[in-house]
């Protein structure tokens, strides 16, 4: 009897580390995958930075030092790292952006450019993705990183050394910048005439 | 709407609301409990008199022991559980069908999106998606000027949401995305899924009084008369054991004293007649009683008090999932006002979408509004107002002049929705071509004959009734106001049209667009 209760006990025990380590992968490649989600949209960003820089290059050659701060930006996203250096990278990226847009205000043949008019849809519509992307990784990190808190995950965590996840901490200030300039009639409805 | 009401979290809210769903379900479990115990009392003989007749062949009839008829019961239950279950199985399997997105879709006359009108709204659904994690639903458009939207499919994998032309013409940017968020949740929360499951629980509570009603209103007398007769049989029935029950009960426990009836297992005729009386254990008293009231009140609970429950439950259900849906949409896109204008346009436009009853709980709203008693105590939605004022308790609150400006868009769109709906009623009765609402067109003979376009309507027209329809500067909902028209104002129509506007010249010679629902009249002048 008393043999059947440890037995019984034990294997009790062995089943829930068995569901929490599965549970911590699993949470762990959820991360992972959501973290790819928001690589992708800040590569589709960096494909459309040089095409806008030579749009505006062509209508106001001289702001030399607007262009040079947003190709240092794209690169410094280029360089990969960690998530809190990619959010930074990130945010300079966009604050730079946000910079370039408020110079071509400057310039009305160039607002009114049609090249100019899609490029900057395409990057509103590049930060709205990267802005819910990176929501649902934050998600996935609030989950993974709740697991690795409470009981039972947490035991099992420990033993194998999960460590936490980092969040994506971007500054919305950064991105609104940019997202403001949407031109309008673009989101929806009719298409722009 | 409280001046001082608590603010609420949407994260909070979240959970309060999974929480309220599994109550619920919980629920509606315990009142399958006594539904399938119940219906097995009625059930079970079907089966224990063939058991006894089949096994009791074998036996002597006298020396049949209490075991052995502890057997044959539970045998009969055995057998009308595994009934019971296989006719759920079957039910669920037959919603799964009723409520499978395709026909749900063609049902409501869903087609293709058109793209190249509303370019944004696939790329919003995208966007929101990626806030999920889920791949982006399929779209669909239905052709109705009324305000709503719904989301159908039994995954995210398979998810459709369908939007009315109605919507994407009366929401803003933000409001649309509100509700498609709000439409998002529903697949992400697999809410299509939970309500089958419902629906499923429901109906097989409710197909006794379902089936008995369907023979009272049968084709043929003969069906009706048996129906009936079931009704009188199942009445009498209970009547009688009830009648019996109550002399039980006036003769004291000593009456279902059958110790002599039945024995203690020795065969009876070696028994001398003065045996020894074997008086019965109390329990086995307490528990006659119970199963014959339990058996007496079956019918009842199965034929009025389950079904009832259960439609309540499932409404309840119906309405928590709608303020899940809306607290996810929040935390989506983070912004609780665009959703809360969003319901105040729709509440205020109060349309009626041609869709089967059964699935008005998909929508954003209620595709039909309606004001029976029962739709009234138990509504498939939340009231609009309560949803609004929880969403004005989870942000900033709401700017009240934005909330007046969009009750009267609503309202001012429920007309042009009437004109439609007046309008298509009207068209069917001539069989001409389709005319847009509110708006006459030049008839061809006043046209001068340098007027080609004037089946397009080319015209003078003058704007009817509500004051104050706005003049966009392009043929979109939010670009900028040029003018209000007041009433009367006489404004001349180019003939060029955009998607869902029309371009006309105003007075002071500037030409902007209006919406082509709005309520304007023609004059029959033709202007050059």
């Amino acid at each position: 009897m008393l043999t059947a209760s440890v037995l019984v006990g034990v294997g009790v025990v062995l089943l829930a580390g068995l569901i929490s380590y599965n549970s911590l992968i699993r949470s762990r490649n959820q991360v992972a995958e959501a973290w790819s989600g928001v690589d992708v949209q800040l590569r589709r960003r960096a494909t459309l930075v040089p095409n806008l820089v030579e749009v505006v290059r062509a209508y106001a050659d001289h702001e030399r030092g607007t262009f040079d701060e947003v190709t240092r930006a794209r690169s410094a996203l280029h360089g990969g790292g960690g998530v809190a250096d990619t959010a930074s990278a990130s945010d300079q990226l966009s604050r730079a952006l946000g910079r370039l847009l408020a110079v071509a205000e400057r310039y009305p043949q160039l607002r009114a450019a049609e090249n100019f008019r899609a490029l900057q849809g395409d990057l509103s519509d590049v930060e709205d993705k990267i802005a819910y992307a990176r929501q649902f990784y934050n998600r996935t990190v609030l989950d993974f990183n709740n697991r690795l808190a409470v009981f039972p995950t947490v035991v099992v965590a420990r033993a194998f050394g999960f460590t936490p996840a980092e969040f994506f901490e971007a500054d919305e200030e950064a991105s609104r910048e940019v997202r403001v300039h949407m031109p309008p009639g673009t989101a929806h409805g009719s298409p722009p005439a | 709407m409280a001046e001082l009401a608590q603010r609420v979290l949407a994260w909070n809210r979240v959970a309060a609301n999974r929480r309220n769903t599994r109550l619920l379900l919980a629920l509606l479990a315990l009142l399958l409990v006594p539904f399938l115990s119940g219906l097995t009392v009625w059930v079970y003989p079907w089966f224990e008199i063939p058991a006894v007749l089949y096994f009791g062949r074998h036996l002597d009839e006298a020396s049949i022991s209490p075991t052995q008829w502890i057997g044959f019961f539970v045998i009969g239950l055995t057998a009308a559980a595994v009934l019971v279950v296989v006719g759920g199985v079957l039910l669920v399997l037959f919603l799964v069908w009723r409520f499978g997105a395709r026909r749900v879709l063609r049902s409501l006359g869903a087609q293709p999106w058109p793209a190249e009108r509303y370019p944004g709204i696939r790329r919003l659904v995208e966007n929101l998606c990626l806030g999920v994690g889920l791949p982006a639903p399929q779209l669909r458009f239905i052709d109705s000027a009324v305000p709503n939207a719904l989301a159908v499919g039994r995954t995210p994998a398979d998810a459709t949401i369908a939007v009315s032309r109605g919507l994407v013409e009366l929401l803003d940017e933000r409001e649309v995305a509100g509700v498609l968020a709000h439409e998002i949740s529903h697949v992400a929360n697999e809410d299509t899924r939970l309500s089958t499951i419902v629906a499923a629980i429901v109906a097989s509570v409710a197909w006794p009084i379902t089936a008995w009603l369907r023979l009272l209103r049968a084709r043929w007398t003969a069906v009706r008369v048996f129906g009936l007769f079931v009704g009188l049989g199942v009445t009498q029935v209970v009547l009688a054991t009830l009648a019996m029950l109550a002399f039980l009960l006036a003769q004291g426990p000593g009456a279902f004293d059958l110790g002599g009836i039945l024995g203690d297992g020795a065969p009876a005729d070696t028994q001398a007649p003065a045996s020894p009386h074997v008086p019965m254990p109390r329990w086995v008293i307490v528990g006659l009683y119970a199963w014959s009231l339990h058996a007496t009140t079956a019918p009842f609970y199965i034929l009025v008090v389950a079904p009832a429950i259960a439609f309540m439950v499932r409404r309840a259900v119906s309405r928590q999932r709608e303020f899940l849906a809306d607290a996810d949409a929040v935390v989506l896109t983070r912004d609780p006002e665009g959703l809360a204008l969003a319901l105040t346009k729709i509440g205020a436009a109060h349309g009626t979408l041609r869709s089967a009853e059964s699935i008005a709980h998909l929508f954003i709203a209620p595709p039909r509004p309606s004001d029976r008693w029962f739709d009234r105590l138990f509504p498939t939605h939340p009231a609009i107002e309560s949803r609004i004022d929880v969403l004005a308790r989870m942000g900033a609150g709401l700017d009240r002049a934005e909330v007046a400006k969009a009750l009267e868009a609503g309202q001012r769109h429920q007309q042009a929705q009437a004109a439609e709906e007046g309008g298509r009623s009207a068209k069917a009765l001539r069989g001409g071509r389709p005319r847009y609402p509110g708006i006459e067109t030049v008839p061809a003979e006043t046209a001068d004959a340098g007027d080609a376009n004037a089946a397009s309507g080319t015209g003078t027209t003058r704007a009817q009734a509500v004051p104050g329809i706005p003049v966009y500067e392009r043929p979109d909902g939010w670009s900028a106001v040029l003018a209000q028209l007041d009433v009367g104002t006489e404004v001349a129509r180019s003939g060029a049209a955009a998607g869902e506007f029309l371009e006309i010249t105003l007075p002071d010679g500037r030409s902007g667009w209006v919406a082509r629902t709005a309520p304007l009249r023609s004059r029959y002048e033709v202007t050059r």
